[in-house]
């Protein structure tokens, strides 16, 4: 499961950054029309960026489905996307390795606080943390902070 | 003088207005409507408020369930603290409570607030979320407020037209904001932060006063919501409940008061029609998606055309939408030929919030600025919209 995670992300972040999808996908992230001025068909980026992000979390719930140990039920897929945002956010937007960071971030805390014996404020700790670090780096642990412009 | 004479007789017709909904609701309606009447004018309190930190400042804000929280659990802990001791008359007693409601919840925005002067976009978004979040875990897990098992409200009145004279006032605060200088600093906020503040607009001290009103109104409600249902538990405030106030200021048109009520009433009421609606069999729902999705591209492609002129385009939408219609229908029978077609049905009980959804996006494809757009609800404005059609008809007859 680990070498699959980590397969994955690598694959990902080749992509993002050698392929010319890849660099489309960040001059799109960065100015929509700029980009599309370059020549870029912006719809059909956005489009394939949302087939590369439902397929990968397609990937983490086979993973997820392996262990989770309890029945699925429609509701399963809430708590991990909402923690999923949490977990980018953390690491800053459009940065892969912030987003793994984040991701292996919250999973330590949340696991750390079971084993303290707070089990019950389990859900929380990942937030009050994203919070903190949000107060004293605005753009995210390795996201950059662009100062805006005029 | 006429302003005075203007602004008396709106208080005098919001008063009157509410006094009416409260007789009205009393004398025609059940127990379960009379409760959809209060909870309506509940979530147009919360729907409105959220528009003036999210349509109005443009700071984009998820955790308004959490200000409602806060404000719902602080006047339920007054009362059942200190109604003993106190002795007052309900009436009396609840309104000083929801104004301690409003107190704790603008507390609560005022910290919210705070951080959100260095975020933007997603990442203020990601911070009010969590705090929505903490807050529930927070008082879940609090034995003195109840825990997960939730709080009970020892509070037996009841009085309809003071949730809607709430929901009245938080319209009429935001929109006499909206009137005034101090309320122009909170547009050019969302317009754009840097221009706004080379112009000398204190962003900060807007963004909190954002917060803080727009907190303080949800926990005003909140604190009705605890004292009409006398009994509140942390799940009644989870995630989904912020974000289908935030659907309802996107439906209605962020920044539009007049949307985000509108869309607060119907959003709310759809799911509970939508209760009793007969089971349908599993053709006439593949007809009606075939249909509805025909239709909907199809006006897409009209709308990137430009050549075409207004009437002409007016033309097709009529076409395309009353020709999905029959299509929809005769599409149905012939569906039902097929026997697992025909045989395997719906309950409509469970499809409701799937019908939800779907007008939802429908909705939002359409029309991505939201019903209202930015337009408020004016004798001006409707005199204008009338005044324009009229000419579009006088255009097109000869």
């Amino acid at each position: 499961m680990l070498v699959t995670a980590i397969v994955l992300m690598l694959l990902l972040s080749q992509l993002v950054q050698r392929t010319s999808a890849g660099r489309a996908m960040r001059a799109v992230a960065q100015d929509f029309d700029s980009a599309s001025l370059m020549g870029i068909n912006v719809n059909k980026i956005i489009t394939l960026t949302f087939i590369i992000g439902s397929a990968l979390a397609g990937a983490a719930a086979m993973m997820t489905a392996t262990f989770i140990g309890t029945p699925l039920t429609t509701f399963v897929g809430v708590q991990p996307g909402v923690k999923a945002f949490v977990a980018a956010v953390l690491g800053g937007i459009g940065s892969i390795p912030g987003a793994v960071l984040g991701g292996l971030l919250m999973g330590i805390a949340e696991t750390m606080v079971v084993w303290v014996g707070l089990s019950s404020y389990r859900d929380a700790i990942a937030l009050v943390i994203l919070i903190v670090v949000l107060l004293f780096k605005p753009g995210g642990l390795l996201g950059s902070s662009a100062v805006e412009k005029v | 003088l006429k302003f005075w004479v203007v602004r008396f007789g709106s208080i005098l017709a919001a008063i009157a207005g509410a006094f009416l909904i409260e007789f009205v609701a009393r004398q025609t309606l059940d127990d379960y409507s009379r409760r959809l009447v209060v909870l309506a004018a509940i979530y147009v309190t919360l729907a409105v408020s959220l528009n003036l930190i999210n349509g109005i400042t443009g700071q984009f804000s998820i955790g308004h369930a959490a200000f409602y929280m806060v404000g719902a659990y602080t006047s339920g802990f007054l009362t059942n603290t200190f109604i003993q001791q106190a002795n007052l008359p309900p009436l009396l007693w609840l309104i000083l409570v929801c104004i301690g409601g409003a107190l704790g919840a603008s507390i609560a925005g005022f910290l919210v607030g705070l951080p959100s002067l260095r975020l933007r976009g997603d990442y203020l978004a990601i911070v009010t979320l969590a705090f929505g979040e903490i807050v529930r875990i927070f008082v879940q897990n609090s034995d003195w407020l109840g825990g997960s098992y939730g709080m009970n409200v020892p509070f037996n009145e009841n009085y309809i037209w003071l949730v809607w004279l709430l929901a009245f006032t938080t319209i009429a605060c935001s929109r006499n904001l909206l009137q005034s200088a101090r309320g122009l600093t909170f547009l050019a906020v969302r317009e754009n932060e840097v221009a706004a503040q080379a112009m000398g607009v204190p962003i900060t001290a807007v963004k909190v006063t954002a917060f803080v009103v727009g907190s303080a109104f949800a926990g005003a409600a909140g604190g009705m919501l605890a004292h009409y249902e006398s009994f509140i538990t942390p799940m009644t405030f989870a995630m989904d409940q912020s974000f289908i106030i935030l659907t309802m200021v996107v439906l209605g048109g962020s920044g539009s008061i007049t949307g985000a009520t509108l869309a607060a009433i119907v959003l709310f009421a759809l799911p509970e029609q939508l209760r009793n609606l007969p089971p349908v069999s599993g053709a006439t729902l593949a007809a009606v998606f075939i249909a509805l999705i025909a239709a909907v591209a199809l006006t897409k492609k009209t709308e990137s055309q430009e050549s075409l002129s207004k009437p002409e385009r007016r033309k097709r939408y009529a076409i395309y939408w009353i020709g999905g219609i029959l299509a929809g229908i005769l599409l149905a029978y012939a569906l039902s030929i097929i026997p697992i077609m025909r045989e395997t049905t719906f309950e409509a009980g469970k499809l409701r919030m799937l019908i939800f959804a779907v007008t939802l996006i429908v909705l939002m494809m359409l029309r991505p600025q939201g019903v209202m757009a930015h337009h408020e609800f004016s004798w001006a404005w409707l005199r204008k919209v009338l005044k324009i059609q009229k000419l579009q008809q006088r255009e097109s007859e000869p």
